[in-house]
């Protein structure tokens, strides 16, 4: 690079400069390189960047590279982390310059510039199209990189004439994009002359697949492919690499790193000069000081650059190339190399100085060849290893390793060579592996305690290694025992690394002499030691996923009634049935993987089971995806046709990429009937409740039956007087007889309605306006209000939701809560006697108050009212609120009671509402499935 | 007492079920006599002031105002007509509270339409019960 004279320039400018310097600055500065990651081109830019800054005119600069990686993790979560995270590392630090290389790197500054305020920024390698609308703010300045694509293909053009179409190739990271507009503007030129496509969105097995067949009139230029289509993150020179080896057609590229990968070359970013001119910028923004304005952005630097040997590959004439174009790799012949020497021996062969310098060279060559052939052939044993392990099944791992080991151990001369694996919980080592023939193989487990010092770096990561005992240093003392034990001359341990855990090491050993290890073996032996390390990582992923796979069969296996699994088209991927033996013939007789499960719904169907139509519809709407579960019952004939079963039919979606469902089937005919039990026990007891509050009411009743009988009795015995008179008004006698039978049907109404409480009944489910429910029992018991001087009054929420229930049980609800509050009201003076029911929307259902203005609860009367035969009256038996509470329950409501604040309790009670209410266990479900036992709804 | 001569007893009846007032009436005006309904003690309290009937028959068990309250105040102001309370309740204590009350007669429901008739004509008659 010429450094010297320069130096000293400096060196001399320095003398002058240092004093302004010195009072500039004081202590060394901090700058900090921000790249968007580690590929080449980037790096190349911070190699020159540093080389620039190493100036002394600079003075002393610590220099930081962050890597941002922000391709890797798009979205706004990571850059603020980031930010955070810079700001934090670089607080209270004399950050005086930062480095955006990238227009990534510039942008994510420009986004926010809060972990660096006020700092200069210089930018390499940027162009404005990359910024979008934001313009360059005051304190940054750059290089902008020169846009080649149009100089590029100029130069295709001067190189292939005959070109008829361009295909561009580009990936989809955001700073490809951008780049990505400026290549289509330049390139718009070409619009009428040549057809020009863009790969821009495509993986890279698409774009092979398109280069490879390519017309030959056809040229590619490959501006960068850092992510592609599918999302993978790639090294732009590699993928060009493969693009080049499968291009039917010259590939001209846009970087100089590309030149030598594959491309024929083109007009290139110059990448080292950008990155040099960065460095001069900086180095100008530093020295300059704080108080100077920085220096406007310049243009970057650019070359033509073409690879001598693609040239010679596409039979391209390089007296076509423009003026000023650069050729590299132009490679010499053999007799280029040596006609010098060749020469020499033509003109003087007698001189023996010549002979032996020829022969020292030969010597050279030789060995420089046959330490190449080694490092060859390592690197293919390592290459064999690797593709031996990928294509193993894990359980070959063991036994592959060992034959490798032995290869590897047999190619380096050592004595042992072997995989140890060190466990924590057990506090040993094991140890297996490969022995030379007539050697000891030494223990086969080890405690750790034997190899305190060994184990510990073991455990940091670090490497092992001793030529000789003696090597081994004082606090090792325990090791160096246990080494000499086992016969350990020498020793080289690498540890197997893989995702920062430490799966063990990779251990070569020599017992019959010793030797050593030279730095660049134990390399070689690193990259073996990853190869093992990524084997034994993937066994053990694979070794927990048979295991995880193993549990979840253990688990369908163990789970009751039948679990069928079925991909998204309804065939059987797994299913547990075989354990059933048979439960439910034309249900569990007819699975097997690979049939359709759906099918067996569709015989089921045609055979006449109606109920098969739902189960279809519930688990196809899983299987779509417009469900997210669906549980149905559904009563399917016994083996012996004697009772139905009845089945709970759950389908859940199988959460994978390729969808379907699991449906299990479980026996409920026991649940069932245990409810059905339980309705029937609970509405007998409902019934007796109900009898013991028709007894309450009797005075009430008697009331209500004898009032129209006084109407008919006395209206009769008018009619009857009527009739004597010498003209009978035959239209009043027409009123009466009409009003008599109102009241006698009225009264009949009322033994009607004490019948309905008292006869025996099943729970029907159907639809109740909680409303209407209150008006009725408000009039039901108007007459025993009146005969205790209460004032009932309602205050009901309009349109309040349907709720679904057994409307005899609820009115014998509500009419206990009336019946409670007129009783609590005993001893409140006749005037002040109130009872309010009030109904509110409560969710989606119903809350129901019962507020009266009564004596209110005693602190245990509000615990134990609702138990059983606890009761605040002489002659109560205390089972009416439990039994309200257990119907309100089986609705799946609540009913609970505070006391009001001003004087009376209130009793609340909740019910759901029609859609939700989980009234299962009142009564039948109406399921299809009750054909021929379908329950007519019932009448409010 | 407004003085006012009538050919016909006047008899109001104060009972909250329109049938039992319906009929009542029929029955009264089967029999040659005057009748004025009230579906409350507190209507036929007001009314009161514009005409006194010449007997009341009162319902015992009504909303608001009870015919016990009704005979208490008819009693404690010195209304001079007699009542014939008519009630569902056949209890003896509630018949003894209602005559000490100043009730000419008690009548369980339902009642015979002579009983009723021929015990009108008593107390209107100035006889109480027999």
């Amino acid at each position: 690079m010429g450094a010297r004279p320069i130096r000293l320039c400096a060196l001399v400018l320095a003398a002058i400069l240092v004093p302004l310097v010195a009072a500039a600055e004081k202590g060394p500065a901090d700058v900090v390189i921000l790249s968007p990651g580690p590929l080449p081109a980037y790096l190349v830019v911070q190699e020159r960047l540093r080389a620039a800054l190493s100036s002394p005119s600079v003075g002393a600069v610590h220099i930081h590279t962050e890597f941002l990686e922000e391709a890797r993790f798009p979205g706004d979560g990571y850059g603020g982390l980031l930010r955070d995270f810079l700001r934090d590392k670089y607080a209270g630090r004399p950050v005086k310059l930062i480095f955006a290389v990238g227009p990534a790197s510039l942008n994510f500054l420009l986004r926010d510039r809060t972990p660096f305020p006020g700092v200069p920024v210089v930018f390499s390698g940027a162009r404005q199209s990359d910024l979008g609308q934001t313009r360059l703010p005051p304190g940054v300045t750059g290089i902008w990189r020169p846009v080649t694509a149009a100089a590029t293909v100029e130069a295709a053009l001067a190189l292939q004439p005959q070109t008829a179409e361009l295909v561009v190739i580009a990936g989809t990271s955001p700073a490809e994009r951008a780049m990505l507009q400026d290549t289509r503007e330049e390139l718009a030129r070409y619009a009428r002359r040549l057809q020009v496509r863009y790969l821009t969105d495509h993986t890279l097995a698409d774009i092979l697949a398109e280069v490879a067949a390519l017309p030959p009139r056809a040229v590619v230029l490959y501006q960068s492919l850092q992510r592609d289509r599918a999302g993978n993150m790639l090294v732009p020179r590699e993928a060009l690499e493969r693009i080049a080896a499968a291009s039917s057609v010259p590939v001209y590229g846009l970087f100089e790193s590309y030149v030598g990968f594959g491309a024929v070359g083109g007009r290139v970013v110059d990448v080292a000069t950008i990155g040099t001119q960065s460095g001069d910028l900086g180095r100008q923004i530093l020295t300059a000081g704080v108080a100077s304005p920085v220096p406007p952005p310049l243009e970057g630097g650019s070359t033509l650059l073409f690879d001598a040997r693609q040239l010679r590959r596409w039979r391209l004439d390089e007296g076509r190339l423009p003026p000023g174009s650069v050729v590299l790799f132009r490679g010499q012949t053999f007799w280029q190399r040596y006609a010098p020497v060749m020469g020499f021996l033509a003109v003087s062969l007698v001189e023996a100085g010549l002979i032996v310098v020829l022969l020292l060279q030969w010597r050279r060559r030789r060995r420089a060849e046959h330490s190449l052939t080694e490092r060859l052939r390592f690197e293919e044993v390592l290459s064999g290893l690797y593709a031996r392990f990928l294509l193993l099944q894990t359980a070959d791992v063991e036994v592959e390793s060992e034959r490798s080991l032995a290869a590897v151990g047999e190619f380096l001369g050592v004595d042992r060579a072997t995989l140890v694996a060190p466990s924590e919980k057990t506090g040993f080592m094991r140890i297996r592996g490969w022995a030379r023939h007539g050697v000891d193989p030494g223990p086969a487990v080890v405690s750790l305690l034997r190899f305190p010092w060994t184990a510990a770096r073991q455990r940091r990561g670090e490497i092992v290694k001793f030529a000789r005992l003696d090597e081994l240093p004082p606090q090792a003392a325990v090791d160096r025992q246990t080494y000499q034990s086992i016969g350990a001359r020498s020793h080289l341990g690498i540890p197997l690394v893989a995702d920062d855990l430490v799966l063990g090491t990779l251990s070569f050993t020599t017992v019959l002499s010793e030797r050593t290890w030279p730095d660049e073996l134990v390399q070689r032996l690193q990259l073996l030691a990853g190869v093992l390390a990524n084997v034994l990582a993937r066994r053990r992923a694979d070794g927990a996923l048979r295991e995880s796979r193993a549990l979840s069969g253990a688990i369908v296996e163990s789970l009751p009634g039948t679990v069928v699994v079925i991909n998204r088209s309804g065939a059987v991927i797994a299913t547990n049935h075989w354990r059933r033996g048979g439960a439910g013939a034309g249900h569990d007789s007819e699975l097997a993987i690979g049939a359709n499960y759906l099918d067996v719904w569709r015989g089921l169907l045609a055979a006449g089971d109606r109920a098969a139509a739902e189960v279809l519809r519930g688990i196809q709407s899983v299987l779509d995806g417009t469900s997210l579960e669906v549980v149905l019952e559904h009563q399917a004939p016994t083996v012996d046709g004697r009772e139905r079963d009845w089945f709970e039919i759950r389908v859940h979606p199988l959460r994978t990429a390729t969808g379907g469902a699991v449906v299990s089937r479980i026996d409920i005919s026991e649940r069932k009937r245990a409810a059905a039990d339980a309705r029937r026990v609970r509405e007998e007891l409902a019934r007796v409740g109900r009898l013991a509050t028709v007894g309450q009411l009797t005075a009430a009743l008697a009331h209500e039956v004898k009032q129209p009988l006084t109407g008919i009795l006395t209206n009769a015995q008018a009619g009857r007087r009527f009739l004597n008179a010498p003209a009978p008004d035959l239209a009043e006698i027409g009123n009466i007889l009409d009003d008599i039978v109102e009241d006698g049907q009225r009264a009949a109404g009322v033994i009607h309605r004490l019948r309905g409480m008292l006869k025996r009944r099943e729970p029907e489910l159907t639809a109740v306006d909680a409303n209407r429910l209150i008006e009725d029992v408000v009039r039901f018991l108007r007459t025993d209000a009146v005969l205790r001087n209460v004032c009932i009054r309602t205050d009901l929420e309009p349109d309040v939701p349907i709720i679904r229930g057994d409307l005899v049980q609820l009115q014998q609800v509500l009419v206990n809560l009336v019946l409670n509050g007129l009783d609590a009201m005993r001893d409140t003076p006749a005037g002040h006697r109130q009872l309010l029911i009030t109904t509110r929307r409560a969710g989606d259902g119903v809350c129901v108050g019962v507020r009266d203005s009564g004596t209110g609860l005693t602190p245990e009367g509000q615990e134990r009212i609702f138990e059983p035969f606890f009761s605040s009256k002489p002659e109560g038996m205390g089972m009416g609120l439990p039994i309200a509470r257990s119907i309100v329950d089986a609705h799946g409501g609540r009913l609970w009671a505070v006391n009001n604040t001003d004087r009376g309790a209130t009793f609340f009670f909740t019910l759901t509402a029609a859609s939700r209410s989980r009234a299962a266990d009142l009564t039948v479900l109406e399921t299809a499935a009750t054909s021929g036992r379908r329950r007519p709804a019932g009448a409010a | 007492m407004t003085g006012v001569t009538r050919t016909r007893l006047l008899v109001a009846i104060v009972d909250d079920e329109e049938s039992v007032r319906t009929s009542l009436r029929r029955l009264f005006r089967a029999s040659a006599l005057d009748a004025a309904t009230f579906a409350s003690g507190q209507e036929f309290l007001d009314a009161l002031a514009t005409q006194v009937p010449d007997c009341l028959v009162l319902d015992l068990q009504m909303p608001g105002l009870s015919g016990l309250e009704v005979q208490r105040r008819l009693t404690a102001g010195g209304i001079p007509v007699p009542t014939i309370i008519i009630s569902a309740d056949d209890a003896p204590e509630t018949r003894e509270r209602c005559l000490s009350a100043g009730t000419a007669a008690y009548l369980c429901k339902p009642f015979d339409d002579r009983i009723l008739l021929s015990m009108i004509a008593r107390v209107v008659g100035g006889g109480g019960e027999p």
